[in-house]
């Protein structure tokens, strides 16, 4: 079926939709209030071997010896592996610049050195306290701005020009030099991406005012209650591996990149329910390991990080500076913008290469300027490595941004609202990358949250904060959240009595992706929700899928399952038209409740079982073998990534937040969020609002609460008592959803992703409240207290 | 070496561990009741709440020596007869669950809360469950799901 006849059937059918567009109870609730559902953590086979790493104790150094005599004259020790039990290979996103295990420097605090597998973690964790290191230590970096510079004080990686680059097929990453030619000479930097787009210099010039300011983001950590954790065992020549990541595909990929004699048949990736992930689980940084020890015992083996290890072996969110200057005329016209964004990679590339691509995006897809320039940087330093976090570095960007505008704003005497709605690129109109927008109300996502602030009588509401010790403030933020061009694959059965199952490659995270698959293949095949059956994350029997990352999956993997379905109901009428007595054409059919129906002639109609073998009586036929043999399966890929270089979707979202701002402790609470977002059809829209809630909830935590703190590149708050994710005194429980609803052009059943948005706007939301409130501008994030309490004392003096 | 007497969900069970093993490492372990959660390690985030009586504790902080003679209940302990409990079936009903993982935690704590103080406002909810982390859901669907069990319009 071509695509835009899928877009047709499906407009046709909006209003008369049975399952698609209901808040349906999720598919997974009965398994996860009951303790039912299996995550990886829960896997515990027998002869099971515990594995624990050797890490790196100092930041950089060269490793001259591993001693592992006396470690492994402990009693219950199974393994021991080294860089010396490694292929000598390099992985990454991108650009490969990781070895398994570090052979010949250490590079951050936290890199693994060696790996032991033994009875208990108990022995294991002794054993690996027994092997002695014989390191130099060198000069270390840490400072992100200065290890941007031309004379860091430390450089990370030698040879990072030579590196290689992974072959993705992703259009935009056709470029292959590191780094543009003007930023050649500073040796920690992995990668720039720029922009330049029309004459930025002559605009500033005519600008009738120009603003300029520098933004930080410190970093943070993704912090899934289920940690990093893999389970695994080679049987015979297959290794298969039970694993709390997100995208099982690309781990496989990645392993077999960094195994070179492993071919994608000798390996197993499966994700049963993953305990959350956010972009810190789409990398093999533990399962590279497990590999190597796998390939020295037949007995499985766990390995599974500490709380205290996710913030050191794990990923974490990067640190971000993002310097820009606007140019804008007195009517408030953006006429130039530049800006230039450092991303803090640390010691190797996890995804910040994908950080730098994607995240300027939010410099230039919310409003219309004319002339745009900006470098974004990905720089090395020696601290444990970074990663995506729900929004793939626009999040951070956005902070700037938004925090920016605010002050323009302010400057010319605009309110927010209205100095952004100027500049707002509306649907049709044309960003600074030519980037044509599809249909979405930008306008609604912008007015929508602050229109619902101001219809709260504050006083009447939070009598409490009327008071000389608290100040209330509120603010807005926006941000266009473009969507990557991917590609998905699914693969529908169908048996008896119409049951359906499908495969697919993503595992269920918590985004809901069962539910809305489920509700997609019982609205297509017009069956009850309880025929379908989702089997998901599973290398083996899964096709490919690029995972439940960057708000893609409900609309390609969506897609996919609409294609898979369309060819295997042309299979099923094709079988159908010889069951029928008047002489009919496939395309005369449709299904409906398990009948193949001739339409127009609603009472000429066979069952579904009507074309299988006669079940139950001879011994040896399936549930699903058809009457002349086989099965009946459809499957599809939907590769949005044929579409050309530019995003496959935009989702507009705004937010609103009523803060109040203690003066004396510099607490903040959050009163309220709204969040307006045009999600192109909600396909659930419960689930919608549990998505919006939950990357809402994670922005005010980035706005307020959560940084890594670093002491030379030791992580000293790498716990839940001293990095305080907050909890439910915290978080408001006024956060609204606003679902605003364009349908998609292409979208399945108009469904555009929604998973990030709520994270894109709403720390500059709460910022710019803050600010409000105090008449005072922060630039770093998160405002802790103590960062509002210093700035309150500084003004007073 | 005798082994620990223990009742959980009304079942009898021993077990041959060291009296200092967490509660929560015999349950998943040695008992196979992996509805009890693992995260931080340190008694902040509550995905490994149980009942103890009615009361909800973090039973990665109690050697299990600790519990000899007390009812424990997990969350397998709660349906009856396949019924949900009222909060389960408040959980699947307002959506409070995504990824589930700090789920069984929070209906434990949840269920001591109810017992102890069947209306709770809103307030008291956020108070009641203070000891619980979610990463997912930002406790709004959570708060709507007990105040629908406590017969509140969520």
């Amino acid at each position: 079926m071509s695509q835009s006849s899928q877009g047709k059937i499906r407009l046709d059918r909006h209003n008369e939709n049975r399952h698609v567009g209901e808040s349906i109870a999720r598919v997974d609730a009965p398994d996860k209030v009951t303790g039912k559902a299996i995550y990886a953590m829960d896997i515990n086979p027998n002869r099971l071997l515990h594995a624990k790493l050797l890490t790196s104790p100092v930041a950089h150094a060269r490793l001259i010896k591993v001693d592992l005599e006396e470690a492994e004259k402990v009693e219950g020790v199974e393994v021991i592996i080294t860089y010396k039990d490694v292929p000598d290979t390099r992985r990454g996103q991108f650009i490969l610049d990781q070895p398994i295990l570090a052979a010949e420097k250490l590079r951050y605090i936290g890199e693994p050195i060696a790996a032991v597998a033994a009875e208990t973690p108990e022995i294991a964790e002794k054993a690996v306290n027994l092997i002695k290191l014989q390191y130099e230590e060198l000069p270390a970096v840490f400072d992100l701005e200065e290890a941007f510079s031309e004379n860091p004080r430390a450089t990370v990686h030698e040879n990072v020009r030579d590196y290689q680059f992974a072959k993705q097929g992703d259009p935009r990453f056709e470029k292959r030099d590191h780094v543009d030619d003007v930023y050649v000479n500073r040796p920690n930097l992995m990668y720039t991406d720029s922009l330049e787009v029309g004459d930025v210099e002559l605009a500033f010039e005519n600008a009738d005012c120009v603003v300029e300011g520098r933004y930080e983001v410190k970093s943070l950590q993704h912090c899934s209650m289920e940690p990093h954790v893999a389970v695994g065992r080679q049987v015979g020549s297959t290794i298969k591996i039970w694993t709390s990541q997100q995208v099982p595909h690309n781990i496989e990929t990645e392993l077999c990149m960094a195994y070179p004699e492993l071919m994608p048949g000798n390996i197993e990736i499966k994700s049963p329910y993953v305990g959350g992930g956010f972009g810190g689980k789409i990398t093999p940084f533990m399962e590279s390991i497990l590999v190597g020890i796998l390939q020295k015992t037949d007995r499985p083996v766990r390995l599974q990080l500490t709380r205290a290890e996710e913030y050191m072996v794990g990923v974490s969110r990067p640190q971000v500076i993002v310097r820009v200057k606007d140019g804008v005329t007195k009517e408030g016209k953006i006429i130039a913008r530049d800006s230039e964004i450092l991303f803090n990679v640390g010691a190797y590339n996890e995804q910040v290469f994908r950080c730098t691509v994607s995240g300027p995006s939010v410099t230039v897809g919310s409003y219309k300027i004319p002339n745009v320039r900006y470098t974004s940087c990905a720089v090395y330093t020696n601290l444990p490595k970074y990663a995506a976090f729900r929004g793939f570095g626009k999040p951070e960007v956005n902070w700037a941004m938004e925090r920016h505008m605010d002050k323009i704003a302010r400057e010319l005497g605009l309110d927010p609202v209205e100095y952004r709605s100027k500049n707002l690129l509306r649907s049709g109109d044309t960003n600074a990358k030519g980037e044509t927008l599809g249909k979405i109300d930008t306008e609604a996502c912008l007015r929508k949250p602050s229109d619902r602030l101001r219809s709260i009588d504050i006083s009447e509401e939070y009598p409490e904060y009327d008071t000389e010790e608290w100040k209330v403030g509120s603010g807005i933020a926006y941000g266009n959240k473009p969507v990557s061009r991917s590609s998905a694959a699914a693969t529908i059965k169908v048996q008896r009595d119409m049951n359906v199952i499908a495969y697919i490659g993503a595992p269920e995270i918590g985004q809901g992706a069962e539910t809305v698959l489920t509700q997609i293949i019982a609205e297509d095949f017009d069956i009850e929700l309880e025929k379908v059956k989702i089997i998901a994350g599973n290398t083996a029997n899964s096709p490919y899928d690029r995972g439940p990352t960057g708000s893609r999956f409900t609309y390609h993997t969506g897609n996919a399952v609409l294609k898979a379905i369309a060819d295997v109901k042309q299979k099923i009428f094709d079988l159908a038209v010889r069951e029928f007595d008047e002489k009919i054409d496939s395309s005369d059919l449709k299904t409906s409740n398990g009948k193949i129906i001739l339409k127009g002639k609603e009472k000429s109609w066979i069952s579904i079982n009507d074309l299988f073998s006669n079940y139950g009586q001879m011994v040896g036929v399936s549930n699903t073998m058809l009457k002349e043999g086989g099965e009946l399966i459809g499957t599809a890929t939907y590769d949005s990534r044929k579409g050309g270089k530019h995003h496959a979707f935009w989702t507009p979202v705004g937010q609103a937040a009523l803060v109040a701002v203690n003066q004396i402790t510099g607490k903040v609470e959050v009163l309220r969020m709204v969040t307006a977002t045009d999600v192109g059809r909600a396909l659930n829209p419960k689930n919608v609002e549990q998505q919006i809630e939950g990357a809402t909830g994670q922005g005010i935590a980035s706005a307020l609460y959560e940084e890594i703190i670093y002491e030379k590149g030791l992580v000293i708050n790498p716990n839940f008592k001293d990095y305080r994710i907050p909890g439910t005194m915290e978080l408001p429980y006024e956060s609204e959803t606003i679902i605003i609803e364009t349908e998609d052009e292409m979208g399945p059943y108009g469904a555009r992703g929604v998973g990030e948005m709520g994270m894109i706007a709403s720390a500059p939301a709460i910022g710019n409240a803050i600010s409000n409130a105090l008449s005072i501008e922060f630039d770093t994030m998160p405002i802790t207290p103590e960062r509002i309490v210093e700035a309150l004392e500084s003004q007073d003096n | 070496m005798e082994g620990i007497r223990l009742e959980i969900n009304g079942k009898g069970y021993t077990v041959d561990v060291s009296p200092y093993k967490p509660l929560r490492d015999v349950l998943r372990s040695d008992i196979g009741l992996t509805g009890t959660k693992e995260s931080c390690d340190s008694g902040v985030c509550g995905v490994c709440t149980v009942l103890l009586g009615d009361k909800a504790v973090k039973s990665c902080l109690i050697p299990v020596g600790k519990v000899v003679g007390e009812k424990i209940t997990t969350i397998e302990g709660l349906a009856k007869e396949g019924e949900f409990s009222v909060l389960q079936q408040s959980f699947i009903d307002c959506f409070a669950s995504q990824c589930g993982y700090c789920i069984p935690g929070f209906i434990m704590a949840a269920t001591s809360l109810l017992i102890e103080n069947p209306d709770p406002t809103v307030q008291e909810i956020r108070e009641g469950l203070s000891g619980n982390l979610c990463r997912c859901t930002g406790y709004v669907k959570i708060i709507d799901a007990v105040r629908q069990a406590a017969g509140k319009e969520a």
